[in-house]
C-alpha cells in the first residue's frame, strides 16, 4: 500500500560532496595542516647512486648540528625489511642501495632547514656497482642480480612467470589468414597527487604510536607498520581519512614508517613532508613495460581466432605489488573480445629505479593500450573500420574470461555503440568516404583523425582478497555515525556511502558523519584502491545500515505489541508499515528512549567479501565479481612539423551499474580523461626510459596535463546498467575512468597521419621520429603475414 | 646564517608583526609562523599553484615570495574569502558544481579565480583557461572548475556556463537516447 511519508530517495541525486564547503574555504585539515607543540622536522639523506654497496655510514657531524635531536640510520629499526608480497624493501638501506634517491639516513630536527642541513653533514661510503636499468638486460641469467634469486620476481611458488594457455594459439594461427604481430611500450609514470606524502607520528602518554596518515589503506599499514616497528596492532594507529589526491601512490608506505621511527626514538611528535622532488625520486611509480609483443590470428573477414601475448614488466627496485601486476595485464591484454585462444607470458623483473607501486589502471591501462591499438592495425591490415572489427569480435555474455570463467554483465556492445552515437561517428565515417572530413580548412601541416578504444576491468583489488566493513551507529538525538575503514582520497567516498546509509536507514544524509580511515575508530577495510569503495564499501555500508534499522525498529515495535518487520522508517520517521498515519515516531525519539531508558546497543554492522580471489598456477580463478566495460573516442590533430598532438573532441562512455551520484560520477570521468591524455601524450618519469640517468626532478620536467590541454568539446555517457551484486546495481566509476583514452589518442593520430606511435607516451619527438620512419619504410616494430 | 626581519603584514584583514627569517618564503610565515594553512605546500617551487594567494590584489604563489618583501602588505587567502558557514559566491559555486575533489588544489584555484574575476568580471571560457592554465589539479580534469568560474561570473543557467564538457544519462538499462 501506499506510503504516506514524504520521502524522495537519495540515491541517483546530483548532491555537492558532504565536506565541500570545507574544502573550498581552505578548512579541511589535510596531515601537512597539523602542527604540534614541540613537532620536529624530518629530512632523510637520499643515495647519490643507482647501484652501489654501502661500505660506512658517519652521522657524527649530523649530531652535532644544534636543533638535531635524531640520527637515526638502517640499524635503528626494529625490522628493516618490508613489503606486501615480498619483505624487500629496507625502510632505510643498509647493504646497499638500489636506485638513486633511496633513504640511507633520516634526521629530526627543530625547525626543517636544520634537519636539511643536518642531512648534508652525514657522510656515506659507497663501492658504486653498475647499475641495471633495462628490465630485458636485467632477465638474463648472467645479470648481477638486485635481490637473491635473480630478478625475475616469481608469480608464485615454482612458478617463475605467468603463463596462460588457453585453445591452441599455434593450431589456429595456422588456420588464419593473416598474422599481426606488433611491439609496443609503456612508460613509467609518476602518479603525482597534488598532496605529496606527509605523515606527521607522535607517542600518546602510554607509547602508544599515533600517525597522521595519508594513506589510502590505513589497515592494511597498520599490519604493514606493526611488522617494521615490532609492535602489536593496538599500539599502532593510524589517523586518516582525508587525503590529497592518492591514485595508487598512498597505497605504499612512504613516510609513515620514518615518522613513527623518528617519534619513538625522539619522544617528541615527527613530521616528514616528502619535497616534490622526493615524491619523483623516492616514492613509487607505476611499472612499466618496456617490451609488449601483441600477436594474433585472423579471418579475412575479420574474426580474431587467436591471439598471444609475451610481455616483461619493470618492477623498480623492490617488489611492492609486483607480479599482481602482471596477473591484471595477463586477464585485460585479450580484450573485451571474443577471441577463444589465448597465449599468455609475462615477467615481472626487478631494475635499478625507485620502486614501483599500483597506478590509477595499475597495468589494466597498460593492457588496454596494447590491445586496442593492435586491434586498430589488424583492422589497418584488413582495410576494415576499426568499429566493425571491434562490433564483429565483442565479448559477449557467458564468454569465458582470461581466468576460465564465464563473464556476465557484458556491456561491449552498449558502451560501443553508445559511445559511437555520442562521437557521431558514422558521420565522420561518411564524411571520410566522401572526402569531406574533417570540414575544415587546415594549414597543410596538420593533419586530424580519429580513434576509439573499448576496455574492461574487473571491480576491487582482483586476485587478492578484499573485505570490507562498515559501523552504523545511531545517536541518542537521531543523528548517526558512519565508520568506515576507507579512506575519501577525492573521489567522494564519504558523500556516496553516506548516501547509501541514508536511504538504508531512512534517514536524511543531513544526520549523517561519516568517521573514515581510522584504525582505531573504523572497522576493517582494505582501503580505497582498485575501483573497490563503493561497490564493496558500499554493500557493507548498506548491511550495516539496515541492521541499525532493525534494532530501531525492534525498540519501537516492542512499546506497541508488534514484530520489527511491522515497522519502517523513512525520512528520519518510524511507522507502522500498514498503518502509517496511525503511528509514527521521529527516529531522534525511538533512539532517545532505546539508549537513554532501555540501555540498548543503536550500532548496526556489515561487511562485504567479495566472492574472488586468486588464480592458481594455470591462471584460472574468479577474480572479480563483475566487470565494468568503458568506451573511449577522440579526435586529434596532429602537426607535421613539430610533432604535436591536441585533442580537440573526446567521448569518454562507462558503464557505471547505477550512477549513486550522478555529479559525482561526472566528476570522475572528466577527472580521467584527464589522467588518460596524461598517460598517452605526456607522462614520462624516466624520459630517456629504460635508463633512469635522466629523471623527472619537479613539475617543471614532468608534465601532467594542465586546463589548457584538456579537449574543449568533451561527453561523458554514463549508462546505468544494474549489476547484481553492488549496492542499487551500483559497479564502479572511479580507476577505470582513466583507463581508454591512451589507445584512442594513438589510433587517432594514425588515423590522422598514417603512422603507429607504438611507445607511451606520444610526445612530440615520438611523433616526428614515426613520421620519418614511415618514410622510410616500418622500423621492424610489426609483422604482418599472410597465409593464404 | 639567516638574517632576522621584523615585518608587519596584514592578512585576512588581520595585521600580524612576525620575526621572519631571510630564507622564509610568505607560505612558510602563513603556515608555520601564523598557522593560516589553506594555502598548501604542493611543491615548494611555483610549479603547482597550490598556495595561490592575493597580495595586494595579485594573485601570487606563496612559495615564491620572500617574506621579508611582504613587509606593509595585504595578504588575503581562502579562509578570509569566506568560511563554511558564510562562503564566498566564487566558494560556494566550486561547492556546488564539483569544482573541488580531494580539495588540495582548491584553495589555490580559489584565489586564482578569484583574481580573474576582480580583473575581468566577464571572462569567456579561453580566459578562465588561461586564468588556471598555473594551477595544476590531478582529480576534477579541470570541466567542473571552469564551469563554477563561469558560473560564479554570469549565474547558474546563464547559456555562457559552458565548461566543453556535458554528461549524458540515458536511463537505466539504456544505452541509446
Amino acid at each position: 500500500m501506499a506510503v504516506a511519508i514524504p520521502y524522495e530517495s537519495v540515491i541517483g541525486q546530483r548532491l555537492p560532496r558532504i565536506e565541500g564547503l570545507a574544502h573550498v574555504t581552505g578548512r579541511t585539515r589535510y596531515v601537512d595542516d597539523i602542527y604540534l607543540p614541540g613537532m620536529l622536522y624530518a629530512a632523510v639523506k637520499m643515495a647519490e647512486y643507482h647501484n652501489a654497496r654501502i661500505l660506512n655510514i658517519d652521522t657524527t657531524e649530523a649530531e652535532k648540528l644544534p636543533g638535531v635531536v635524531a640520527v637515526v640510520t638502517g640499524r635503528d629499526i626494529p625490522n628493516n625489511r618490508f613489503g606486501f608480497k615480498v619483505q624487500d624493501q629496507p625502510v632505510l638501506a643498509d647493504d646497499y642501495v638500489r636506485h638513486l634517491g633511496q633513504p640511507v639516513a633520516a634526521v629530526a630536527a627543530t625547525r626543517p632547514d636544520i634537519a636539511w642541513e643536518a642531512v648534508q653533514r652525514i657522510r656515506v661510503d659507497y663501492e658504486p656497482l653498475p647499475p641495471v636499468f633495462d628490465a630485458l638486460e636485467a632477465m638474463k641469467p648472467d645479470a648481477p642480480a638486485i635481490h637473491e634469486g635473480g630478478n625475475v620476481e616469481p608469480v608464485g611458488p615454482d612458478l617463475d612467470h605467468r603463463r596462460i594457455r588457453m585453445g591452441d594459439c599455434e593450431a589456429a594461427f595456422k588456420e588464419a589468414d593473416v598474422i599481426v604481430e606488433d611491439r609496443l611500450s609503456k612508460s613509467m609514470r609518476e602518479h603525482t597527487p597534488m598532496e605529496v606524502h606527509v605523515s606527521v607520528a607522535e607517542l600518546d602518554p602510554m607509547g602508544k604510536v599515533v600517525i597522521y596518515s595519508c594513506s589510502q589503506l590505513p589497515h592494511l599499514h597498520q599490519l604493514v607498520l606493526s611488522g617494521i616497528l615490532k609492535l602489536p596492532l593496538h599500539k599502532i594507529r593510524l589517523i586518516g581519512g582525508t587525503v590529497g589526491g592518492g591514485f595508487g601512490s598512498k597505497n605504499d608506505i612512504c613516510t609513515d614508517h620514518l615518522a613513527a621511527i623518528l617519534a619513538l626514538k625522539t619522544g617528541r611528535p615527527v613530521k616528514w613532508l616528502f619535497t616534490r622532488e622526493q615524491e619523483f625520486l623516492l616514492s613509487t611509480s607505476d611499472q612499466a613495460y618496456p617490451l609488449i609483443v601483441m600477436k594474433s590470428g585472423v579471418k579475412r573477414d575479420g574474426t580474431i581466432i587467436a591471439r598471444q601475448v609475451y610481455a616483461v614488466q619493470d618492477t623498480g627496485a623492490f617488489c611492492v605489488f609486483g607480479s599482481a601486476g602482471v596477473d591484471k595485464f595477463s586477464w585485460y591484454v585479450r580484450g573485451p573480445y571474443a577471441i577463444p585462444n589465448y597465449w599468455f607470458d609475462g615477467y615481472c623483473v626487478y631494475t635499478d629505479k625507485a620502486a614501483s607501486g599500483a597506478m590509477r589502471g595499475f597495468n589494466v591501462a597498460d593492457a588496454i593500450f596494447a590491445c586496442e591499438v593492435h586491434t586498430d592495425h589488424i583492422a589497418e591490415v584488413l582495410g576494415m573500420d576499426p568499429l566493425e572489427l571491434r562490433r564483429k569480435n565483442l565479448a559477449y555474455e557467458g564468454f569465458i574470461s582470461t581466468t576460465f570463467t564465464e563473464m556476465h554483465d557484458v556491456r561491449t556492445k552498449e558502451v560501443l555503440e553508445a559511445a559511437a552515437l555520442a562521437f557521431g561517428y558514422e558521420r565522420v565515417r561518411e564524411a571520410k568516404r566522401s572526402g569531406l572530413y574533417p570540414g575544415v580548412e587546415l594549414p597543410p601541416s596538420k593533419r586530424r583523425g580519429v580513434g576509439i578504444c573499448l576496455g574492461y576491468q574487473g571491480t576491487g583489488s582482483t586476485g587478492g582478497k578484499d573485505p570490507a566493513m562498515a559501523e552504523v551507529s545511531v545517536n541518542a538525538d537521531g543523528t548517526v555515525i558512519l565508520r568506515v575503514g576507507s579512506p575519501d582520497i577525492g573521489c567522494g567516498q564519504k558523500t556516496v556511502l553516506a548516501q547509501i546509509c541514508a536511504e538504508e536507514l531512512g534517514v536524511p544524509l543531513s544526520a549523517i558523519t561519516v568517521v573514515a580511515g581510522d584504525t582505531e575508530a573504523t572497522p576493517y577495510s582494505f582501503g580505497t584502491a582498485g575501483n573497490r569503495v563503493t561497490h564493496h564499501d558500499g554493500n557493507a555500508v548498506r548491511r550495516a545500515a539496515a541492521e541499525a534499522k532493525q534494532l530501531l525498529c525492534e525498540v519501537a515495535a516492542e512499546d506497541l505489541g508488534l514484530r520489527a518487520e511491522d515497522l519502517d522508517i523513512r525520512g528520519g520517521v518510524v511507522f507502522v508499515k500498514d498503518a502509517p498515519t496511525e503511528w509514527q515516531a521521529p527516529v531522534a525519539q525511538v533512539a532517545a528512549k532505546a539508549i537513554l531508558e532501555k540501555g540498548r546497543i543503536l550500532v548496526g554492522r556489515g561487511y562485504y567479501m567479495p566472492e574472488a580471489g586468486p588464480v592458481d598456477v594455470e591462471g584460472r580463478g574468479k577474480v572479480t565479481e563483475q566487470y565494468v566495460f568503458a568506451c573511449c573516442m577522440a579526435e586529434v590533430e596532429v602537426d607535421l612539423r613539430t610533432g604535436q598532438v591536441d585533442v580537440l573532441r573526446t567521448v569518454l562512455c562507462h558503464d557505471v551499474g547505477r550512477a549513486i551520484n550522478p555529479l559525482l560520477c561526472e566528476g570522475q570521468m572528466d577527472g580521467g580523461m584527464a589522467f588518460g591524455i596524461g598517460m598517452a601524450l605526456m607522462e614520462d618519469l624516466y624520459p630517456r626510459y629504460p635508463s633512469a640517468e635522466e629523471v623527472a626532478r619537479s613539475l617543471h620536467d614532468y608534465k601532467i596535463p594542465t586546463a589548457a590541454d584538456m579537449p574543449p568539446d568533451h561527453t561523458n555517457v554514463v549508462l546505468e546498467f544494474p549489476g547484481k551484486t553492488g549496492p542499487w546495481g551500483a559497479k564502479a566509476v572511479g580507476e577505470f575512468t582513466s583507463n581508454t583514452q591512451a589507445a584512442a589518442i594513438i589510433n587517432a593520430i594514425h588515423d590522422a597521419c598514417g603512422v603507429w606511435v607504438f611507445d607511451l607516451p606520444a610526445r612530440p619527438e615520438r611523433v616526428l621520429r614515426a613520421l620519418e620512419d614511415e618514410n622510410k619504410g616500418l622500423t621492424g616494430r610489426s609483422e604482418v603475414t599472410w597465409n593464404r | 646564517v639567516a638574517l632576522i626581519h621584523n615585518i608587519r603584514l596584514t592578512v585576512n584583514g588581520r595585521p600580524y608583526d612576525v620575526t621572519v627569517r631571510s630564507t622564509d618564503s610568505l607560505l612558510d610565515v602563513l603556515r608555520m609562523q601564523l598557522n593560516i594553512t589553506g594555502p598548501k605546500r604542493g611543491c615548494d617551487e611555483g610549479e603547482c599553484g597550490c598556495c595561490t594567494v592575493l597580495l595586494d590584489g595579485r594573485a601570487v604563489v606563496a612559495c615564491l615570495v620572500w617574506a621579508p618583501l611582504c613587509d606593509g602588505k595585504e595578504v588575503l587567502t581562502v579562509e578570509g574569502l569566506g568560511s563554511p558557514e558564510n562562503p564566498h559566491p566564487l566558494q560556494r559555486a566550486f561547492h556546488e558544481h564539483l569544482g573541488t575533489q580531494c580539495g588540495f588544489c582548491t584553495p589555490g584555484m580559489v584565489m586564482a579565480a578569484k583574481a580573474l574575476l576582480d580583473q575581468n568580471p566577464t571572462p569567456t571560457r579561453e580566459e578562465v583557461v588561461e586564468a588556471l592554465a598555473g594551477n595544476l589539479c590531478r582529480c576534477t580534469g579541470y570541466y567542473k572548475i571552469i564551469e563554477a568560474v563561469l558560473a560564479a561570473a554570469y549565474g547558474d543557467g546563464d547559456p555562457r556556463v559552458d565548461s566543453g564538457s556535458r554528461s549524458v544519462f540515458p536511463g537505466l538499462n539504456r544505452y541509446q537516447w
